[in-house]
């Protein structure tokens, strides 16, 4: 019994002495008056990148960025770059760990999304000069951003457009594409509803509406097309009781009340693809996997701008490229950065992997709409925008999936869904 | 320096149960001898490289999440620690201010008070049912219950998943034989906790059965054949006899899965994700969410809130099963 006892005085003393080590060797070594939101631009050396860079890809390891950074080590006969793919679902974590230990590679994709906050866990350099804001679509630019001070390049954009089934929507009568603006569209989907049966013996629902997870991105929007917003950052003060938000809400309420999408947490795309659903909303990769998997469908198919009331609005995601504040090398990362967000390279990268190129630049060069189907993308982009860049958002956005489910199910009404948000989120604050 | 070894009064005077702990409590206490210091130096040194990482991986981020529920650490504190402050049981005041904390609680609670009795009830049922009846093909049962426990959790969660698809599942296509509309179990408040339920039931009564089935094999012929003599039927023999004997086995398998149900987390997260509307969010679920959303203090109170639930279950059912003799 006494043998555990001492021991366990000498653990704890072990411990409290490696707690202080690991605050003081994570504490020391930061100027007081750098930090996040304060940083001065990344210096960039001149002449040619050298040394080793690491870098991580997110998602499936991808060959076509490996090929991008040979034509990099061409140009650059003195630097090495090595790429690890980290799986989407492990990023996050991955991300944060290797940030709290300061044991980070020199650069990474990040989500645009965790943009603000590892940014303020004072991760990332402030972007160098030399990287122009004005060469990127202003949307996919903000994603970088955090109290102002940009911390990284965008490099994959990510938006939604409306997809819809020409074989369905013309036994309802309509010609081309369904209305452009939400009033009409919202009547297409009504008379597209109206064939199911009969004239669409397949078709369940107008349309499909992302349920619980990630279905702020889909209304968040709507919110920016009425011309409102759920946050006011001069203030700092949510805004989910305004009558924009009102407008929001009782659209997106509108849709599963009348009937014309689900309520249960069924797979769109393979709903969209058996022909149960005629419209649903969808990033760019459905296109290519549509073309992969069901090419039976190939023709059946478009893609349009998101409706929208006042003005036009959608969301702008995707991956930013950030350098470390402990990159060993960071010279050399920002020039692999800065060549990987050149028009050609973003082109390239995004014809293979199926995900957008966030500058104007690369779709010209690219000639990216030369199918039809990236119009609507490209529209899109110009007039997207990210959500707002603190660093509470994924629990704001936890709490608007959840409260945007009560009012689909038919269990909370506007007005209780705009008191709640704007408590749950007054509560949930913004962050340090 | 002498160590308590002495065994509690619950042992000393059962003599069906002389388990592994009571034969390793005698050896202890026979360690007096000259060769003692040399055995606990190479026990120390065997033992080592597991201490070593029991202390890394388990007592230091125990300790340390201790610590951090009583700070105000979010994830931006990782790297400037200095600004983290000592914030009492602040944290644990604002834990069960939430409300979404409640639910978890209680989702939880719904889950292991229905779930762990019909567990080990079914657990029972069949062992007691392989080892009268099915004699001839108990093989075949024991494989076929036992083959859900060792399964990966999360490719029986996916293959449930598929079956209680709404529109393609293969529950929904049998329903609709006999003119059952079925519901889109897991986005509908009513069935998506009660399938988790019946699916862990049916997952972990393997550990029950197999565990049950070996008491069922320890119990000796004689004792069996002394009760038929006095005449006791074959309810009785098995509430008099049988059922007493089990209950070390019934105490261990209650123990291990109710704390495997205080933990319920894999089924809600590759299922639902916690909804529809929170209703499948479970304690464990909600400390992760808070954990992902760079909340280190609430994440760490919820986990240290679980554990203080762990360790109460843990005792009553040392009560319960034990105090009856």
């Amino acid at each position: 019994m006494r043998i555990s006892t001492r021991h366990a005085v000498r653990t704890v003393q072990v411990l409290s002495v490696t707690v202080t080590a690991a605050l003081v060797a994570t504490g020391c070594g930061r100027s007081e008056d750098s930090g996040p939101g304060n940083d001065a631009p990344a210096k960039l050396g001149a002449g040619k990148a050298k040394g080793t860079v690491v870098m991580w890809s997110l998602g499936d390891p991808d060959d076509n960025l490996k090929n991008l950074a040979k034509k990099f080590e061409q140009e650059n006969p003195d630097a090495t770059v090595k790429i690890t793919a980290v799986p989407w679902s492990a990023a996050h974590d991955k991300l944060t760990t290797a940030v709290a230990g300061g044991n980070t590679p020199d650069l990474s994709m990040v989500g645009s999304t965790w943009m603000p906050e590892m940014a303020a866990m004072n991760a990332f350099q402030a972007t160098p000069s030399s990287i122009k804001s004005s060469d990127f679509y202003p949307g996919q630019w903000d994603t970088t951003k955090y109290k102002d001070t940009s911390y990284g390049v965008p490099f994959s954009a990510d938006t939604t457009v409306v997809y819809y089934r020409t074989d369905i929507i013309e036994k309802a009568g309509i010609k081309g594409a369904p209305a452009a603006d939400r009033e009409g569209y919202l009547k297409d989907l009504k008379a597209i509803q109206a064939t199911a049966g009969k004239k669409n013996p397949k078709l369940r629902h107008a349309t499909g509406l992302v349920m619980g997870f990630n279905s702020w991105i889909f209304w968040l929007p709507m919110v920016w097309q009425q011309g409102g917003d759920i946050y006011d950052a001069k203030t700092g003060e949510f805004t989910f009781e305004t009558p924009e938000v009102a407008k929001a809400l009782e659209y997106w309420a509108s849709v599963p009340k009348q009937g014309l999408a689900p309520t249960d947490r069924s797979d769109n795309v393979q709903g969209f693809r058996d022909g149960l659903l005629a419209t649903y909303q969808e990033a760019a990769w459905a296109g290519g996997s549509f073309h992969k998997d069901a090419p039976e469908l190939d023709g059946k198919w478009k893609t349009m701008p998101v409706p929208y009331t006042k003005q036009p609005a959608g969301f702008a995601g995707g991956t930013d490229l950030a350098v470390f504040k402990d990159a060993k090398n960071p010279d050399a990362a920002w020039k692999f950065a800065q060549f990987l967000t050149e028009p050609a390279n973003l082109a390239a990268y995004a014809k293979v992997t199926g995900s957008l190129p966030p500058a104007p630049r690369a779709w010209t060069e690219g000639k990216l709409t030369e199918d039809e189907n990236m119009k609507a993308f490209e529209e899109q982009l110009k007039v997207s925008r990210p959500q707002p860049a603190i660093t509470t958002w994924q629990q704001i956005a936890d709490a608007i999936d959840g409260e945007l489910e009560k009012l689909a199910l038919g269990k909370a009404t506007v007005a209780e869904v705009q008191k709640a948000l704007q408590s749950k989120a007054t509560s949930i604050g913004t962050g340090r | 320096m002498s160590t308590k070894t002495l065994p509690d009064r619950g042992d000393t005077h059962k003599q069906s149960t002389a388990g592994p702990e009571r034969s390793a409590g005698r050896r202890n206490s026979g360690l007096r001898s000259p060769a003692r210091g040399r055995q606990a130096r190479a026990a120390w040194i065997l033992a080592a490289p597991f201490l070593a990482l029991f202390a890394v991986f388990m007592l230091v981020p125990v300790v340390w999440s201790l610590l951090m529920s009583l700070t105000d650490t979010k994830s931006a504190d990782l790297r400037t620690p200095l600004n983290v402050s000592f914030t009492g049981i602040d944290t644990y005041v604002r834990l069960f201010q939430d409300d979404q904390f409640f639910t978890a609680l209680r989702n939880t609670g719904v889950f292991v008070l229905v779930a762990l009795p019909l567990t080990l009830a079914a657990g029972l049922a069949a062992a007691v049912a392989l080892d009268r009846g099915i004699r001839r093909f108990r093989a075949v049962f024991r494989v076929g219950f036992y083959l859900p426990v060792i399964t990966s959790i999360v490719a029986v969660a996916v293959v449930w998943k598929t079956l209680l698809e709404p529109r393609a599942g293969l529950v929904n296509l049998v329903l609709g034989w006999f003119g059952i509309d079925g519901p889109a179990w897991l986005a509908d408040t009513r069935f998506a906790l009660p399938v988790m339920i019946v699916m862990a039931v049916w997952r972990n009564l393997g550990t029950v059965m197999i565990i049950m089935l070996a008491g069922l094999q320890s119990v000796p012929q004689s004792l069996m054949e002394a009760a038929e003599l006095d005449g006791a039927g074959p309810w009785q023999r098995f509430w008099r006899v049988t059922f007493p004997l089990l209950r070390p086995a019934l105490l261990l398998t209650a123990v291990t899965t109710g704390i495997g149900y205080l933990q319920f987390f894999d089924e809600p997260f590759v299922m639902t994700g916690g909804g529809p509307l929170d209703s499948t969010l479970s304690a464990t679920l909600y400390a992760y969410n808070q954990f992902g959303n760079g909340n280190y203090d609430m994440a760490s109170a919820a986990s240290y809130v679980i554990f203080v639930l762990i360790v109460a279950l843990t005792v009553l059912q040392f009560r319960v099963l034990r105090s009856v003799d």
